[in-house]
Parts: structure tokens; C-alpha cells; sequence
């Protein structure tokens, strides 16, 4: 079993900080996980792509990039669209932003279409667009969702301590998504992040 | 990370980060002191890292001015007996060549970890290259060789790094460790062992220390005596005799260059070996390292499926150059070397093994793919059963 996801979007989307919390959630579930980082020199408006591939425990990743046909491939942004619409497989799942790409030059039976900054805004921020497509990755993954749902709702490291169910590290836990985002984008992020895992819960995708 | 787990040395467990923060990590656990550094991309995050984690156990943090103060900090605090590092990368690299002739001459034990990205000049500053394997061994003026060793995954990051500080120790010379672009922020699992070999550089008119089982000759490598200590420490750039006086005679200066050089070749068999992966019954053996090794490694196992035999040589230390295992494995075989460069591997592997290779060359911003590398292969005349 592997699973090969390629998020891509520009600098400043929160493309990294997605992969990263999807890196650590296959990690915390003892599952071999690498993420390989591509950015262009500038922090925001560059092209920026998080190869992540999530494997068995003790199935070795050689290669950590995912040269072509991905089997979800995530866009944030029209660059991003153009840069890798050509590594797209058939079976590849694309996971789209709606009001950010344009897909019309190029049909394939699997692209979604989803709202991911539209309920972002809803939720007051374009920025957590990034979470509400987590969300709906780790919906369709059945990657320990709740993992990273019950991570957020609990802001203070040494609660996180004891949730040894969950075996949260506090170490992984500063790195989840509470200490990482700014304090007022806490509350926004964990919505986001349910949103986003109902839309998915809410749509027949298989994957 | 909570204060119980962030003062300790070796985080002995199972980790998921990347490569940068391995050799961090890696140096801290290998008993590092003082880290003396400028930022540069893609090597700021070993500094970012070292600056939050050293201090809490009992190091100190510099950051210098520049790349020269960098260096030559690092320098000193090394002959104060306590174990020194630098990171940096690509120009930065450059702007350190003076004071790495220094620390070779003076046989310093220093760590240097220079993170690869495509250059000349300012070139790509987040996209990866090969283009200082060169650099590692004749950048400086003068004669001299600095053992160079080359992770190729965060795992190794961690163990070379911990490695290239007991080599350095062991052999009182400074060491490289050249990662590159892709592993700096490539996130991976690794796992800190329990227990760790850490090896302290020797005292004069002390026993001579053992490093990995071997007893390390005072004769090949003179003890260091440092400053602060009972007796008076010296220590030049000119040429000078075993006691670090100056001495610009014929002999003394022959004697002082041969003895460096030898004092690395003597223990070569106990600095990082190369991997040889499926060369038994290859066809073509894949000659990489780093990064690129990842991508030629995949492109070897789906040649594999397709029933075209080849096999990967992967350097671990780059020097001095494994040539002997070089030659043993690929005899009778097509090589392809493949690289990040227009060509720095290859002059190595074609002296060594005195006859023409293939080559790869691969200058994009990114590792080789593995369809560019199978393709070759196939070129080549990797035989399909």
C-alpha cells in the first residue's frame, strides 16, 4: 500500500503546513510517511508543492516525489494547475478549488470542483482554505481523522499528554495545529478542519 | 517539545522531520558545543534548529557576522577542546574556502555541513545541486584532504552527522557533510538509537583513544593540545613541526603534508562504506549519491520489474573516493554516473576506473527523474531477459 498526494498551490497558501499536518497524522498512526518539499525562492505568490507519500510501517520510500499520476492530486491555484495537470493518471483523484482554478481546458472524470476557500470565507478567513481541504483529505483517507479533530480542540500541550489513545506526543502536539497557527486562527482552523471532513463525509468519493 | 524531553543530548526515539533537523540533531547527540554560523538557504533551518535546541544543553549559539567569522569562530572554539560546527551553503561555501585550508592545515577537528543548491554564484537558492563535490576537495589553495560524506536520506543526516564528528575527532580534521536542497526539507522518519559511539579527540601524554575498535596512532595523528591547557598551545597556518611551531624546511613541510594526507588514508575502512544495491548480476551499475541516489534506487527497481538488470553503487564518503569498492563492483559492467552537476562525479569515477562512463547529467532544479534515468539505462543497453 502506498499512497502518493501531491498538494500544490502558490507561497502563502498554507500548502507546506497542510502536508506537514498530513505527514504527522500518518506518523502519529505508525505509518511510513515522507513529505518532499519543492518552493520557489519567494514566500508568497511562488509555485510551492508538498509531495507527500504515506506508506505501511515497514514499506521502504525510496523515491519521495511523485513524478506522475498522483492518487490525489490537490490544487490551490491556476499555476499550480498548469504546472501539473499533465501528470494526471486515470486514476488519479483531483481535488480542485473552485473559485481559484479553471479547469475547462482539460476533462477527466474524477476533477472535483470543491468549495475550499468558499467555506473558508464563510468561516471568516481565506486563510484556513488550506485546512478545510485537510479536512476533506484525511475524510477520505480515514487517516485517525479524529487524531487531528481532537489535536485542535485541546489547546494546552500537557492535556495533549495524556491523550495516550491518540499517542499525541507533546512534541508532536506543539507541531500540530494549535501551536503552529497564530492563536486567533485556532478556532478557525479546527472548523475548518470539521467542515472540510464533512464536506468529504458528505460526498460518494471513493478512493 | 516539552522542557523534560528538549534537555537532553540524544532524543533517542523514532522522529518525523527533515534532513536539516537531523544533522542538528546529529550534532547535538554527537556532543557538539559551540555552532558559529551565518544563514544562508537552504542550510538556515540546521542553524534555526541548533539556535533553539544547543543552548538548552549547555552549548552556545553564534551567529557571526559573515561566513568568514563563521569559520574561523569555529576554528577556535575547536582548539579550546570543545567541539565545533558550521552550516551553510553554495556561497557561503566559497566565502569559507580560506578558512577550511586553515583548519585542515592546523588539523583542526571542525563539522561542516555545506546543503547543496544549484549555483554558480547566487543560482538556485531552494532548488537543489551537485556542484560541490569538487569544491570539497580542492576548494582551498594548497594540498589537503578533508574526509566528505553524503547522506541520502534524513536517517542519514543523523548518522553521518554523528559520524563526521567522531571522524573528526578521531583523525583531528575537519569534515564535511554534503546534503543537499531535497534532503534539507525532505521530511522522513528516523529513529535516534538508545546508544551511540561518541568518540573524544585524544590528550597528549594520554592513552590513545580507540574509535570504532581500532586504535588510533599518536605517530599519524598528534594529539592536540589546546589552548587553556597545562601546556602552551600553538598553533599557525605557516608550515610547522609536530609541536605547531613554525618550521618552513623542506623536510619538516614534506614530512607535515604526507603524514595529513596518510593519517586519512590509514583509516579510511572505518569512514562510511558505500551501498551497493542489486550489482551482483547488473548490467549497468548506477554510480550516485545524495538525493539523486533516491530517484536512481527507484529507477533500479522498475527496471528490475521489466527483467533489465542494474544495480546502483552509492557513495557514502565521497572522499576520499571509495575506489577500490568502485572498481571491485562494476567490473565488467557499464557504469552510469548521474548527477546534479555538469559534471563533477564523473572525473573521479573515469580516473579511477581509467576508462570512459556514461553520464547523466541532470541541472534542472530537481533530482534526476527515475523515467530520464531508466531511459538511459535502456540507451545504455540494459539487456531485457
Amino acid at each position: 500500500m502506498v499512497i502518493q498526494i501531491k498538494i500544490a498551490g502558490i507561497g502563502g497558501q498554507g500548502v507546506q503546513f497542510a502536508g506537514k499536518l498530513l505527514a504527522h497524522a500518518a506518523f502519529s498512526a505508525d505509518l511510513n510517511v515522507s513529505q518532499a518539499v519543492k518552493y520557489e525562492p519567494s514566500t508568497k505568490g511562488g509555485l510551492t508543492v508538498a509531495d507527500l507519500t504515506i506508506a505501511k510501517d515497514d514499506e521502504e520510500i525510496v523515491y519521495p516525489f511523485i513524478e506522475n499520476e498522483p492518487d490525489i492530486l490537490v490544487i490551490f491555484a491556476q499555476r499550480a494547475w498548469d504546472e501539473y495537470k499533465g501528470i494526471i493518471g486515470g486514476n488519479t483523484l483531483v481535488l480542485v478549488d473552485d473559485s481559484q482554478v479553471d479547469t475547462s481546458d482539460m476533462s477527466h472524470d474524477r476533477i472535483y470542483r470543491l468549495p475550499f476557500s468558499k467555506v473558508a470565507l464563510q468561516i471568516g478567513s481565506e486563510n484556513v482554505m488550506n485546512v478545510v481541504a485537510l479536512g476533506f483529505i484525511s475524510e477520505l483517507l480515514d487517516l485517525e481523522g479524529n487524531y487531528i479533530t481532537k489535536g485542535i480542540g485541546t489547546s494546552n500541550p500537557e492535556e495533549a499528554e495524556e491523550h495516550t489513545l491518540l499517542e499525541i506526543t507533546p512534541e508532536l502536539f506543539e507541531e500540530s495545529l494549535v501551536h503552529d497557527s497564530p492563536a486567533r486562527f485556532r478556532e478557525k482552523n479546527l472548523e475548518a478542519f470539521k467542515k472540510g471532513y464533512e464536506l468529504s463525509a458528505s460526498m460518494d468519493i471513493a478512493t | 517539545m516539552s522542557e523534560s524531553r528538549d534537555d537532553k543530548r540524544v532524543l533517542s526515539g523514532k522522529h518525523l522531520d527533515s534532513g536539516n533537523v537531523a544533522i542538528a540533531e546529529g550534532a547535538i547527540a554527537a556532543g557538539l558545543h559551540g555552532y558559529f554560523g551565518y544563514p544562508i538557504t537552504p542550510s538556515s533551518t540546521v542553524m534555526e534548529h541548533i539556535a533553539s535546541r544547543l543552548p538548552k544543553v549547555g552549548g552556545r549559539f553564534f551567529q557571526a557576522e559573515d561566513e568568514l567569522a563563521s569559520i574561523i569562530a569555529t576554528i577556535g572554539c575547536s582548539w579550546t577542546r570543545k567541539k565545533a560546527m558550521t552550516a551553510t551553503s553554495g556561497p557561503g561555501f566559497s566565502l569559507m574556502q580560506e578558512g577550511i585550508g586553515l583548519a585542515a592545515f592546523t588539523e583542526t577537528p571542525i563539522v561542516l555541513a555545506n546543503i547543496m543548491r544549484g549555483g554558480p554564484s547566487t543560482g538556485l537558492p531552494t532548488f537543489p545541486g551537485q556542484q560541490e563535490l569538487m569544491q570539497a576537495h580542492f576548494g582551498s589553495h594548497g594540498d589537503y584532504l578533508i574526509p566528505t560524506f553524503a547522506p541520502s536520506s534524513v536517517q542519514e543526516c543523523f548518522d553521518l552527522t554523528v559520524e563526521a564528528f567522531n571522524a573528526s575527532e578521531a583523525l583531528r580534521t575537519p569534515v564535511f557533510v554534503l546534503s543537499d536542497q531535497v534532503l534539507s526539507t525532505l521530511k522522513e522518519r528516523y529513529i535516534i538509537p538508545e546508544k551511540l559511539e561518541i568518540v573524544d579527540r585524544a590528550k597528549p601524554n594520554a592513552e590513545p583513544i580507540v574509535w570504532k575498535g581500532e586504535t588510533i596512532s599518536p605517530e599519524f595523528v598528534p594529539p592536540m593540545n589546546c589552548f587553556g591547557e597545562e601546556k602552551k598551545a600553538f598553533a599557525t597556518g605557516l608550515s610547522h613541526d609536530p609541536s605547531g611551531h613554525v618550521d618552513l624546511s623542506a623536510d619538516t613541510y614534506e614530512k607535515l603534508l604526507r603524514r595529513q594526507r596518510e593519517k586519512i588514508l590509514r583509516y579510511n575502512h572505518l569512514l562510511p562504506e558505500p551501498e551497493s544495491y542489486q550489482v551482483e548480476d547488473a548490467d549497468v551499475v548506477v554510480v550516485a549519491y545524495g538525493s539523486t541516489a533516491r530517484s536512481a534506487k527507484h529507477a533500479i527497481n522498475l527496471l528490475r520489474k521489466e527483467g533489465i538488470q542494474a544495480g546502483l553503487f552509492r557513495l557514502r564518503t565521497i572522499w576520499p573516493f571509495p575506489d577500490e569498492a568502485l572498481r571491485e563492483k562494476t567490473k565488467g559492467k557499464e557504469v552510469l554516473v548521474t548527477e546534479m552537476s555538469q559534471g563533477q562525479l564523473i572525473w573521479p569515477v573515469e580516473r579511477f576506473l581509467r576508462r570512459e562512463v556514461h553520464h547523466l547529467p541532470y541541472y534542472r532544479g530537481e533530482i534526476p527523474p527515475p523515467s530520464r534515468i531508466i531511459e538511459k539505462v535502456k540507451e545504455i543497453g540494459g539487456k531485457g531477459k
